[in-house]
């Protein structure tokens, strides 16, 4: 278990992308969601080809940092509701999702600006590593 | 004499082979440095940044009891 809540042991399975889904039916003002999911692939480098990412965080600063990026969000795009990140630790294999993130808006725009913003936002800052391994048994830090 | 945390992540935990070490140090964060590239003479081969207490570059030049200090290469979230 991770200590902060933005963060997942493992791959973000499909089943709690559709509870999210769920919890979101009360909140009657919100009229778009806007999803992203970042999904591992299997790249191939050489002869080898990727099985998995093993992702690891600066936990305490992952938190800060969320906070900071739902902050920015919220004071450019007035039409926001709700916005919520979840990132992998720990190993995701190829194929799985490792990135999970929920925009909603009253009206369609903002979500999709603001979704497309989000993620960008969590490249450049989440301080996130990842640790791709491959399937002779190495490995390569990105 | 100061105590403080310091933390390695990504390619750089395993160029240190942990994770993460108490150190005592003279208080100035130039020679916290030093005395960690001293340890782990590959750290120096890798981009990274410092952060202090969670901020990145900040303009700390004494650290105190209990600070935390991190080195971070480049971030690869998503």
């Amino acid at each position: 278990m991770t200590k902060v809540k933005y963060l997942i042991e493992g791959p973000v399975k499909p089943g709690f992308v559709s509870e999210k889904i769920a919890e979101h039916q009360d909140k009657t003002s919100i009229g778009a969601h806007a999803f992203f999911l970042g999904q591992v692939r299997a790249d191939k480098v050489g002869e080898n080809e990727t099985l998995g990412i093993e992702y690891s965080a600066y936990e305490d600063m992952v938190e800060k940092v969320v906070k900071e990026i739902k902050d920015d969000l919220f004071s450019r795009f007035n039409d926001l509701i709700c916005l919520h990140i979840w990132h992998s630790v720990g190993l995701v294999k190829a194929g799985e999702i490792s990135l999970f993130v929920i925009v909603s808006s009253g009206h369609r725009k903002q979500a999709f600006a603001a979704v497309e913003e989000c993620v960008e936002q969590i490249k450049e800052k989440l301080p996130v590593w990842k640790k791709e391994l491959f399937d002779d048994g190495g490995h390569v830090w990105n | 004499m100061k105590k403080v945390k310091v933390l390695y992540f990504g390619s750089i935990s395993e160029a240190a082979g942990r994770k993460e070490e108490n150190l005592e140090t003279e208080g100035k964060l130039d020679q916290l440095l030093s005395l960690v590239e001293q340890k782990y003479p590959e750290i120096k081969d890798i981009r990274h940044r410092i952060a202090i207490n969670q901020e990145i570059n900040p303009d700390i030049v004494e650290l105190s009891d209990g600070d935390e200090i991190a080195f971070l290469p480049p971030f690869a979230g998503g």
